[in-house]
């Protein structure tokens, strides 16, 4: 356990030591307080926009006008926003973290020399998992706390105790996300011959993860899947795409992390629905979450017992 | 001269034997095939909810005037692909220039080659020739590839305009890809460990290329209520930009934040030769490229700029030569 702590220890204030992690963790954490901006000007504008609309109308003699549809739209919308820069910057984030941490040793060649010490693969994964697992617990709180006290700061948002309660079941929900692209990371650092692709392949599969599943299962363009208000505004699935959505759900991370995501903020148009009964109805989805962070778990230890440290050189 | 060619072709050798290319390769490949089945099976599944509804309103006696049959125009099913080119393209791009610079770069063998007599310009020169040949490479197989599908496997008549419009796409999509390709290689030579670069790259892939454009289309007003804020309210187009006229200084900031990404420059070119914007479709490429004049300065602007700063940092950073511990 001690040697644990101290490799999780380690791991972590070499990560902090890092300039380029530094760089990645302020645009990540400065586009989280711009989604809540981003979101409050975009909503204050629109809601201009149907007043204008209103006058309008009524001076070309229209007297029928429907009501504002954004009053149907919950406070926690303005956060919708987050839900893509999660599964974009906080994934490629956390890809880059769990590559640093295995890729920083081999190039220094340390493994060669740590295995000689009285320390087991399995207690040294274990230890990188904690600290670079904090880590991501860490930037996510900082993620949390920043949109929190940005939606204070702005006018129109009226958070209730229930929304920070969905709030906060949101970020634990996208901390395990990243904590699996962490993983994946971490995996192909071990595996990997050369250092670009133990870094391509991660994002390969990251594409896949966030782009291909979903289109294959929606038949939703890349573009469509990065807008939260189309990606939860899904067309009937026929034919093909019934096929492929029965097939391709149960796997298809991302989507599970959107939809999850999409009701605990309410946008997905049904705002009042509590956070137990989100989780309750999607315990399946949550369920593969955490067997997908445990098989690459497993997939780590096994890559690292089979890891011949002899062979370290990292080249292109 | 003799010293670029022979420069470029260990270049285009060196990419084709390297592992991650090919799969990127082998990638965009795989994906531009899927995409263009989504596409035609996302046609196919409006073309039966139409007949549906169709059918319908006649049983019920009800008038089916207000019902258009959609339109099939074969470009148009090429959206998801141009989407896909411009995320796992430009990573692709990506690629090619980090291990073009960082292959040496990382082995400290430059200081090698240049104890033979090659200046930095010309064996700069040499990779971009090189590594321009293969992108253009790509291009060529993916768009060729693309008209055949259409014409052999889809059954379509392609007419000579849009075989031209395709072909023009893939001209966009190959300077797209250098500009990508020009970006890493200035950072990988700039910057003291090539892997910082390479994570820098993907840093402001991920800015430029998802963030940036989803920012736009995100604080477009229309796009905040499903099915559209205007069609919510019975406000159609014509009126919409009536009332827009008003939010001018938003709708420029919003386009402003667009401008900034190369990525949209090239979307709304390529939409747009491609008719995937209907306003475009049908009309002559001459009239397109004159209303996308803009895009295309951008493009080249972009293209030009890192272009110069590259051979220039290649022929003068000091960086180039720091032994990598």
């Amino acid at each position: 356990m001690n040697t644990i702590r101290i490799v999780a220890g380690a791991e972590i204030l070499a990560l902090f030591r890092e300039r380029t992690m530094y760089s990645i963790t302020a645009v990540f954490l400065v586009m989280a307080g711009a989604s809540s901006f981003i979101g409050w000007s975009t909503f204050t504008t629109a809601d201009a926009i149907y007043k204008a609309s209103v006058i309008y109308l009524h001076n070309n003699g229209v007297s029928a006008v429907p009501d504002n549809p954004l009053r149907t739209v919950p406070a926690l919308a303005s956060f919708d926003n987050l839900i893509i820069y999660i599964a974009l910057i906080g994934a490629l984030l956390a890809i880059i973290i769990g590559h640093r941490s295995i890729m920083r040793e081999r190039r220094a060649g340390i493994m060669q020399i740590l295995f000689t010490r009285p320390i087991s693969k399995r207690v040294f994964i274990v230890g990188k998992v904690a600290g670079l697992a904090l880590v991501l617990f860490s930037i996510t709180s900082a993620t949390a706390l920043i949109s929190i006290a940005t939606s204070f700061l702005l006018p129109l948002q009226h958070l209730m105790p229930i929304d920070i309660g969905h709030l906060i079941v949101f970020f634990l929900l996208s901390f395990l996300y990243m904590l699996f692209f962490a993983l994946i990371g971490l995996l192909f650092a071990i595996v990997a011959k050369s250092e670009s692709l133990a870094l391509f392949a991660p994002i390969c599969i990251w594409v896949g993860v966030t782009f291909i599943l979903p289109e294959l299962a929606t038949g939703l363009t890349p573009t469509a899947l990065l807008n939260p208000v189309t990606l939860l505004q899904l067309p009937p699935a026929t034919g093909f795409f019934y096929v492929a959505e029965q097939i391709l759900f149960p796997v298809s991370l991302s989507w599970h992390y959107a939809t999850m995501s999409g009701e605990l903020l309410g946008s997905s148009f049904n705002p009042s629905i509590p956070v137990r009964e989100v989780l309750m109805t999607h315990v399946s989805e949550v369920l593969t979450l955490f067997i997908a962070i445990g098989a690459v778990g497993i997939g780590a230890i096994t890559a690292l017992r089979r890891f011949d440290p002899r062979s370290d050189a990292v080249n292109e | 001269m003799k010293q670029i060619i022979t420069i470029a072709k260990k270049e285009y050798a060196d990419a084709l034997r390297n592992y991650v290319f090919l799969v990127f390769l082998v990638f965009l490949i795989v994906l531009t095939a899927i995409s263009m089945y989504v596409g035609a099976q996302n046609f196919g599944n409006k073309v039966s909810l139409f007949e549906k509804t169709y059918q319908q309103l006649i049983a019920s006696g009800q008038p089916v005037t207000a019902l258009s049959r959609p339109e099939f125009f074969p470009l148009q099913l090429l959206r998801a692909t141009i989407e896909y080119l411009e995320i796992i393209g430009a990573i692709l791009a990506i690629s090619l220039g980090y291990l073009s610079i960082a292959k040496e770069k990382g082995n400290n063998t430059l200081p090698l080659i240049f104890t033979r007599p090659i200046t930095r310009r010309t064996y700069y020169s040499g990779k971009l020739v090189g590594n321009a040949f293969l992108l253009l490479s790509v291009c060529l197989v993916l768009f060729l590839g693309i008209v055949l599908v259409l014409m052999v496997i889809g059954g379509i008549k392609l007419s000579v305009l849009e075989i031209a419009k395709i072909g023009l796409s893939g001209i966009a999509t190959f300077v797209y890809l250098c500009i990508f390709f020009l970006f890493s290689a200035l950072l990988t030579i700039l910057m003291r460990f090539p892997s910082n670069a390479l994570i820098v790259s993907f840093v402001v892939w991920l800015f430029f290329v998802l963030i940036v454009p989803q920012i736009g289309d995100t604080m477009d007003t229309d796009n905040q209520v499903p099915g559209g804020f205007f069609n919510a309210i019975h406000v159609d187009k014509p009126q919409s930009k009536i009332i827009l006229e008003q939010f001018s200084l938003y709708e420029t900031l919003r386009n402003g934040t667009e401008e900034t990404s190369i990525t949209k420059h090239y979307e709304r070119l390529t939409f747009a030769l491609l008719g995937i914007k209907d306003i475009y479709n049908g009309k002559t490429i001459g009239f397109i490229l004159k209303d996308k004049v803009n895009e295309l300065l951008w493009i080249f602007g972009f293209l030009i700029l890192f272009l110069v700063s590259s051979l220039r940092a290649f022929t003068k950073s000091e960086r180039l030569w720091q032994k990598i511990e």
